[in-house]
């Protein structure tokens, strides 16, 4: 199956009787679904694709309150990444976000062998230290 | 205080077999080149570096070195120190270019994101100290 994934474009959507500026990415997979990446909550969508109506994972990533995110992926020796994710969300987010981050990776055609859990390492004041990860000077 | 902040933290590992198939012998044919022209790694040896299919064939003095999938097979006399030390380097080489060349990948499947910072550091990996390549990007 080919994957092509489209350029990001920053669109505005209502959320809720919110209206909203979200990033949104379109996967397109040759002769099979489109899916539209714009991360967090995946729903099943009916889109009208060149005439035909199809159902879609629309997967929305938007950032509340326009709060920048960081995301960092240390690629170690040997062939293993850890990805970690920082800003002003919450875990349930920053999980999102490492979910979509690994869905991106894996349609670009690097097969993990091993995917761990996505691990809540700092949530308000507490500050929780994950044994194996990296560690760095902050 | 040396520290990992971040609100959550993934890891993740490609098979074996996924960083030999990028060390094609087009991509590292150059790279063993350069790296026998720096000054030091040889000693007046004469050398031959042919591609055989699959393989590239490195011949330093009396020392063949067969590279195929990321791994180096050398023939040479037991014992030999000259041989070790060139079956080394090569192989240190080969899994440099592999882990760049994995950077690269990861990089390139990230752009749709947006922009990603690349930078060398250095980080504490269960007491290990290891250089790593860090892509950074902000998700506004």
């Amino acid at each position: 199956m080919e994957l092509t994934v489209f350029t990001p474009q920053q669109v505005t959507v209502d959320s809720d009787g919110f209206s909203q500026v979200v990033t949104m990415l379109m996967l397109h997979m040759e002769g099979g679904n489109a899916v539209e990446l714009a991360v967090v909550t995946p729903q099943q969508v009916t889109v009208d694709s060149d005439g035909f109506s199809q159902v879609v994972t629309m997967l929305m990533l938007h950032m509340e309150g326009g709060n920048a995110v960081e995301l960092k992926v240390y690629v170690m020796p040997g062939g293993s990444v850890h990805i970690f994710v920082d800003g002003q969300v919450s875990f349930e987010q920053a999980q999102q976000i490492t979910q979509a981050v690994m869905a991106q990776l894996q349609a670009s055609g690097i097969a993990f062998r091993e995917i761990g859990t996505v691990e809540q390492h700092r949530d308000g004041v507490s500050h929780v230290h994950i044994t194996g990860g990296v560690h760095v000077r902050h | 205080m040396p520290c990992n902040l971040a609100v959550s933290i993934t890891k993740a590992a490609v098979s074996e077999a996924h960083l030999r198939a990028i060390l094609t012998p087009e991509v590292i044919l150059p790279l063993i080149e350069a790296y026998l022209r720096l000054p030091g790694v040889l000693h007046a040896e004469r050398v031959t570096l042919q591609r055989q299919g699959d393989a590239i064939v490195v011949t330093v003095g009396r020392v063949t070195m067969t590279i195929r999938e990321g791994r180096v097979e050398t023939q040479a006399t037991r014992g030999d120190v000259r041989a070790q030390e060139l079956t080394d380097g090569i192989s240190a080489l080969v899994a440099g270019i592999a882990d760049a060349l994995f950077a690269q990948q990861i990089r390139a499947a990230l752009t749709p994101f947006g922009t990603v910072a690349t930078e060398q550091v250095t980080v504490d990996n269960d007491g290990v100290s290891q250089v790593v390549t860090m892509l950074t990007m902000t998700l506004m």
